[in-house]
């Protein structure tokens, strides 16, 4: 899965794997600065996931077992 | 005509057969169908019993009606239990209820507790089977009747708090006989199609027992607890338990609360990560003024005065440098981490404690200023020689070119 791919959720998690290493600031300056980095563009990623996304609302369709998916309700 | 005989009125003769009915059928149960059920405004309710070939005119006085949990309705097959009465204005003869029963009623429970613990015992509601459900879900399925309530009650929810979030309805039926089979497709179709699905809820508004009896079904229960994807069971009202709600990974009380809790308010979330990117922002600076404040207490504590002055430009530059980066937080990361690792080199190259530590000394005169190439510099000057450990004082005896 590439970079863009990663779910919200994912990206979340990460985020706070990431604090976690920056907090007990333990790993070397070039580490650190690789997790500040990294940080800065997870929330970054997520603000613009959540400001993108606009409500859809689709429907799930099995036409003789061939599934597809509709806008709307 | 006998004289013996009395000549009763009509009220005497519905009296005494009240009397003697009363006393023979004090405490009856019988089965039937109810049909022409009608309440008064008084709350006593009247209907006829029947069975194929007879039937029975009944009173459920509001007293006793307020006592069930439920109200009757037409069609539906009883059991009574009361007396045989007759109401004498009319000389009809009737049935007191007391207390109703929905016949077939106790042989469901029977069948639903016998399933339940034959679930139970192969591991289908244990805790270690319970998917976790996410905390951030970016799409929902929403198996559900098309035109009920919830769908409508979980799109509202979803609008309000998580504008953001992706819902897929997968229509359903909800009741009657085609229920099993069209929940269980819609549980396999969202699972076996191709985007990702957060959490599925299993929806339906309220209604008697008999209307919520598919999602006991043991083909339905099984279908939900194999689910990859977490289930959440929304049923009937709070009080309703079906045995999805056991299988399934959570049990919300109403559709709308399952919609709440897959749906953490938005703003709230924006906030979130506001915080996050300045703590993240925050725990960078204070490592790199830690290591900063470590450089700077090693040169002070090797008293020298004037070699400080070659940090006093790269300290400035490194204060400028974490004040810039204090506001670099929406600008180019990659920038920074290339200025810091030249600071850094620089500090590094700069700094005189390394050379001396690798043997060479340091020149400078009485005044403190260190004595370069071009410096005055003459027979009989008094100059320090400083190595990394200790100054030796010395007197100039001759100066010449190389």
């Amino acid at each position: 899965m590439s970079k863009k791919e990663i779910s919200f959720e994912a990206s979340m998690s990460a985020l706070e794997v990431v604090i976690g290493k920056l907090e007990s600031g333990s790993t070397s300056l070039d580490e650190m600065v690789q997790l500040y980095e990294e940080g800065i563009r997870l929330t970054h990623a997520c603000k613009s996931k959540l400001a993108k996304a606009e409500m859809r609302i689709t429907t799930l369709v099995n036409d003789k077992n061939e599934l597809k998916e509709v806008p709307g309700i | 005509m006998n004289n013996d005989q009395t000549i009763l009125s009509v009220s005497q003769l519905n009296n005494q057969a009240k009397f003697l009915l009363e006393k023979k059928f004090s405490h009856v149960w019988v089965e039937g169908e109810i049909i022409s059920l009608h309440q008064y405004r008084s709350g006593h309710i009247y209907f006829t019993l029947k069975d194929s070939t007879g039937e029975i005119s009944s009173v459920l006085f509001s007293h006793d009606a307020q006592k069930l949990p439920y109200i009757p309705e037409n069609g539906q097959k009883v059991t009574l239990f009361g007396s045989v009465s007759l109401y004498s204005p009319r000389g009809q003869f009737q049935f007191k209820v007391k207390n109703i029963h929905l016949s077939g009623r106790g042989d469901l429970w029977e069948a639903y507790e016998r399933l339940k613990r034959k679930l139970e015992s192969e591991g289908l509601f244990d805790a270690s089977q319970k998917k976790k459900i996410p905390s951030y879900p970016q799409k929902i399925g929403v198996v559900t009747s098309v035109d009920g309530s919830v769908i409508r009650d979980i799109i509202h929810v979803m609008n309000r708090r998580s504008p953001h979030i992706h819902i897929m309805l997968r229509a359903s039926m909800v009741q009657g006989e085609t229920a099993v089979e069209s929940l269980i497709a819609g549980i396999e179709d969202i699972n076996s199609q191709s985007s990702k699905v957060d959490a599925i809820i299993i929806g339906r508004g309220g209604g008697s027992m008999e209307d919520l009896w598919c999602f006991n079904d043991e083909r339905l229960v099984r279908a939900v607890a194999n689910s990859n994807i977490p289930i959440i069971s929304a049923v009937g009202h709070e009080t309703d338990f079906t045995l999805i709600d056991f299988a399934a990974d959570m049990r919300a009380p109403t559709p709308s609360a399952a919609a709440e809790f897959l749906s953490p308010v938005r703003d709230d979330l924006f906030q979130f990560l506001d915080e996050q990117e300045e703590r993240v922002l925050g725990l960078i600076q204070s490592y790199i003024l830690k290591k900063y404040q470590f450089i700077g207490m090693a040169v002070i504590s090797y008293g020298f005065h004037k070699p400080e002055l070659f940090f006093s430009q790269q300290k400035e530059k490194f204060n400028n440098f974490t004040t810039a980066l204090v506001n670099s937080a929406q600008s180019s990361v990659g920038k920074f981490k290339q200025k810091l690792e030249i600071e850094l080199q620089k500090l590094n190259i700069l700094n005189p404690m390394g050379v001396l530590n690798r043997g060479y000394a340091l020149v400078y005169d009485d005044s403190g200023t260190a004595i370069q190439e071009n410096s005055p510099l003459n027979k009989g000057d008094s100059i320090n020689i400083c190595f990394s450990n200790r100054i030796a004082n010395t007197t100039v005896n001759k100066v010449k070119k190389k």
